[in-house]
C-alpha cells in the first residue's frame, strides 16, 4: 500500500512539511517492500486551489493514505470522497510519523 | 524559529499597526507582510530594499500577428473583452490588463497564432527596516494576491530568519478566509486574531476561529478599540474563550495611533495611550510562544 508524507525542501532530511497543498515535496512509502520515494509536489506553485490539486496528485497516485500536518477543508473533503484517509502528526520527521501509523497513534482527520 | 500570524476576517480591523508594533518590541523577529494586495507595513517601517526577485503569476496570450489570420474567432470566443482585431493588418491583438490567461483563444485559433508566456506579477523584497529585516512584495497594476505569493513571501521570511539567527517571524496576515490567508495560516505556530467590536467583527471571529481550529493553529484573540462598544467587546471575549481561545486582551480606541502613523512612527514608538494596551497584548503573546521580549 501506498502511503503519502509531506515533507520539507528536496525531502532528504526527512523533515515533516506541516502544510500539504503547499509541502514542498512528498515521500511515497511502500509499506510492503519498505521502498521510499521522493516526488515534488506539482501543486506547489498553483496560484489558487493548490489543496484540491495536490489532493488530485495523491488519488491519481493511489494512495490509500496521507501523513501531513494540517489539511484543508476542500482537500479533506476530496480526498475522503476518494477513500483516502487523511492522518495529523505533530512529529517532526518523517521516520517519527511513520512510527506513530505503525503504532496507530496518529489521529484521522475527518470532514466537517 | 516561530512564526505568529496576525488576523482579522476583514481589513481595516489594526493588523498592521499591532504588526509594526509588536516589531519594535520584539528584539529578534524578522516581519513578512502577507497582506500583498494592500501592502502598508513599508509604509510605516520605510524599508530600505536590499534584494527583489520577479514573481510570476498567471499566464498571458501573445498573438503572433505574421501568423494570424485575421478571422475573430479568438475575439468572440474571449469572455473577458480582452482580444480585439486591432493589430496590424487587422489581426488580433491581446489587451494584457483584460486577459485572465484561460487559452480559449489559442483553442478556437484556426492557424496556431496565440502562445502563452507566464506573466510577471510583481516582485518578492527583502529590506532592512528600523525594527528588522523585513519580506514583503510588490505587485504589478491589475495582479492580485495569491496563496502562492504568500507562500514565497513566508519562505523569504524564513531563509532571513535563519540566516540571522531570528527567532520570531511576524506575519501580517491577508484579510478575508481565502487562499491567501490559508497560504498564511498553514503551519504558524500561532496566530492572533485582531477584531473590533462590531456585528461584522463577532461573526468574522466565528469564520476565522473555525479556520485557525480546522488547521489546529493555536489561536488568541484581541479586542481593538474595544471601548467603542463594550458590550460586544465581552460577547467577544466570551465567544473566543468558549471556541478555546486564548483571550490577550483589550486596545483602547486611540487617535494617536492614526497621528502617530502619519508621522510614519508605530503606536508604541509614538508612545501614544494605547501603546500600554499594546505592550500588554504582546507580554501575553511572547508568553505563550517563549520568545524574548523588550520594554523597547
Amino acid at each position: 500500500m501506498k502511503i503519502v508524507f509531506t515533507l520539507q525542501g528536496d525531502g532528504r532530511d526527512g523533515l515533516v512539511d506541516r502544510r500539504f497543498g503547499r509541502a514542498d515535496t512528498f515521500l511515497i512509502y511502500n509499506s510492503e517492500t519498505d521502498e521510499r520515494q521522493l516526488v515534488a509536489n506539482a501543486a506547489v506553485d498553483a496560484a489558487m486551489g493548490a489543496g484540491l490539486k495536490a489532493a488530485e496528485n495523491i488519488v491519481a497516485l493511489g494512495a490509500v493514505a496521507l501523513v501531513t500536518g494540517e489539511c484543508g477543508v476542500k482537500a479533506l473533503h476530496a480526498l475522503h470522497r476518494a477513500g483516502v484517509k487523511v492522518y495529523s502528526t505533530d512529529s517532526a520527521t518523517f521516520e517519527d510519523a511513520l512510527e506513530e501509523l505503525r503504532q496507530g497513534s496518529l489521529r484521522e482527520a475527518q470532514p466537517a | 524559529m516561530k512564526e505568529l500570524v496576525i488576523l482579522s476576517g476583514k481589513g481595516g480591523t489594526g493588523k498592521t499597526s499591532l504588526t509594526a508594533s509588536f516589531a519594535s518590541l520584539a528584539p529578534d523577529a524578522v516581519l513578512a507582510d502577507c497582506d500583498v494586495d494592500a501592502a502598508n507595513l513599508h509604509l510605516l517601517l520605510r524599508p530600505d530594499v536590499q534584494s527583489r526577485e520577479a514573481f510570476h503569476a498567471g499566464r498571458e496570450a501573445h498573438v503572433k500577428s505574421a501568423v494570424c489570420c485575421g478571422c475573430g474567432r479568438c475575439a468572440a470566443a474571449c469572455r473577458f473583452d480582452a482580444m480585439s482585431m486591432t493589430g496590424p493588418n487587422e489581426t488580433a491583438e491581446v489587451d494584457p490588463l483584460g486577459c485572465e490567461g484561460c487559452g480559449v483563444c489559442a483553442f478556437v485559433c484556426p492557424t496556431g497564432a496565440i502562445g502563452f508566456s507566464d506573466r510577471m506579477a510583481g516582485d518578492v523584497m527583502i529590506s532592512d527596516t528600523r525594527r528588522g529585516p523585513m519580506a514583503h512584495a510588490r505587485l504589478v497594476p491589475g495582479s492580485d494576491n495569491s496563496g502562492k505569493l504568500v507562500a514565497h513571501v513566508r519562505q523569504a521570511a524564513r531563509r532571513l530568519a535563519e540566516q540571522r539567527a531570528c527567532t520570531l517571524v511576524l506575519i501580517d496576515g491577508p484579510p478575508g478566509l481565502a487562499c491567501p490567508t490559508m497560504a498564511a495560516l498553514t503551519g504558524c505556530a500561532h496566530a492572533l486574531i485582531v477584531i473590533e467590536p462590531t456585528m461584522s467583527g463577532l461573526h468574522d471571529l466565528d469564520r476565522v476561529l473555525a479556520l485557525t481550529g480546522h488547521f489546529s493553529v493555536p489561536t488568541s484573540v484581541c479586542v481593538n478599540k474595544w471601548d467603542i462598544d463594550a458590550a460586544k467587546s465581552v460577547a467577544i471575549e466570551r465567544n473566543a474563550r468558549a471556541a478555546g481561545a486564548y483571550f490577550a486582551g483589550r486596545i483602547r480606541y486611540d487617535r494617536g495611533v492614526t497621528e502617530a502613523q502619519m508621522r510614519a512612527e508605530t503606536a508604541v514608538e509614538a508612545g501614544v495611550p494605547s501603546a500600554a494596551d499594546i505592550r500588554a497584548v504582546w507580554g501575553r503573546m511572547a508568553e505563550r510562544l517563549a520568545v524574548e521580549s523588550v520594554n523597547g
